[in-house]
């Protein structure tokens, strides 16, 4: 694998305009058996700040916050913190606390809720 | 019986070696006046030029003596000097005609390789990484591309694995 060509591709897709790409990443990145590649696609799809974007990264058992590596899990949160207008997150993350039906994806988003409310 | 004396004797034989030596070197000189014609063996393609450039002596102070070349003689000489001159400017462009054909050649056949290299060149693709795979280019190709050069990459992977 060309980590560098990987790479790439995930920043320009995450980059790209076309909703489709976010699909993409959903399909092809968050269900990749490599950490590195799942690291990479949260961090791209964070950053796209989009609702669709931030619902897979926040909702989603096993993906983003949720994901069963602590690694890709804290980098996505970390990209949450990083984030410049938090809004569309935080609105996600309290729909996600008052709603979702498991119990640990609530617990996540309510923790990550808290950090974003210190951060800000 | 008369005496002979010694100093008669020598002059006589003197005599006789001098007719003797005359007659010799004008045979000589008639041997060498036959075979005068062509004294360098000039060939022309492999065939000895046959025509007779070079006059015989005898025949010329003949014509000397005689002080009148008949007009027919005067045109045949004249004739062969030109075939001659012709036959030289022939060899000469030959060598000429030699020397363009392999100048042309040599030209034609660097001409030909310098062609050969431009269309090697011409399709030779050159495409770096570097360029290829430059974010801000992938970012304006369609996501379907996207999506197959991305499924490739990570088909490689698991391969890999």
């Amino acid at each position: 694998m060309n980590s560098r060509r990987v790479k790439n591709i995930i920043e320009a897709l995450g980059k790209h305009k076309d909703e489709e790409s976010i699909q993409v990443l959903n399909e092809l990145g968050t269900n990749c058996p490599i950490d590195e590649i799942r690291e990479l696609t949260s961090k791209a799809l964070i950053r796209k700040n989009t609702h669709n974007a931030l619902e897979l990264m926040i909702v989603n058992k096993g993906k983003g916050i949720n994901d069963l590596s602590a690694r890709v899990a804290m980098c996505a949160i970390n990209e949450l913190l990083a984030l410049k207008d938090k809004q569309e997150a935080i609105k996600i993350l309290d729909d996600t606390i008052n709603m979702h039906s498991e119990k640990e994806v609530q617990d996540t988003a309510r923790s990550v809720k808290a950090l974003m409310s210190f951060s800000s | 019986m008369q005496k002979i004396s010694p100093l008669r004797s020598s002059i006589e034989a003197f005599n006789k070696f001098k007719a003797l030596r005359s007659n010799k070197a004008e045979k000589t000189e008639k041997a060498n006046q036959a075979t005068q014609t062509n004294p360098f063996g000039i060939t022309f393609k492999g065939t000895v030029i046959q025509m007779d450039v070079f006059e015989k002596a005898e025949k010329l102070d003949a014509a000397k003596e005689n002080n009148s070349i008949s007009l027919k003689e005067r045109m045949q000489n004249t004739g062969k000097l030109l075939a001659s001159a012709w036959v030289g400017t022939i060899n000469k462009f030959s060598s000429l005609k030699t020397n363009a054909i392999a100048f042309g050649n040599k030209i034609k056949d660097s001409t030909i390789a310098a062609a050969k290299k431009i269309q090697e060149i011409g399709n030779t693709k050159v495409e770096f990484d570097i360029f290829k795979y430059n974010v801000s280019r992938l970012q304006n190709q369609p996501v379907s591309e996207l999506r197959s050069m991305l499924s490739n990459e990570l088909q490689g992977v698991n391969n890999e694995q």
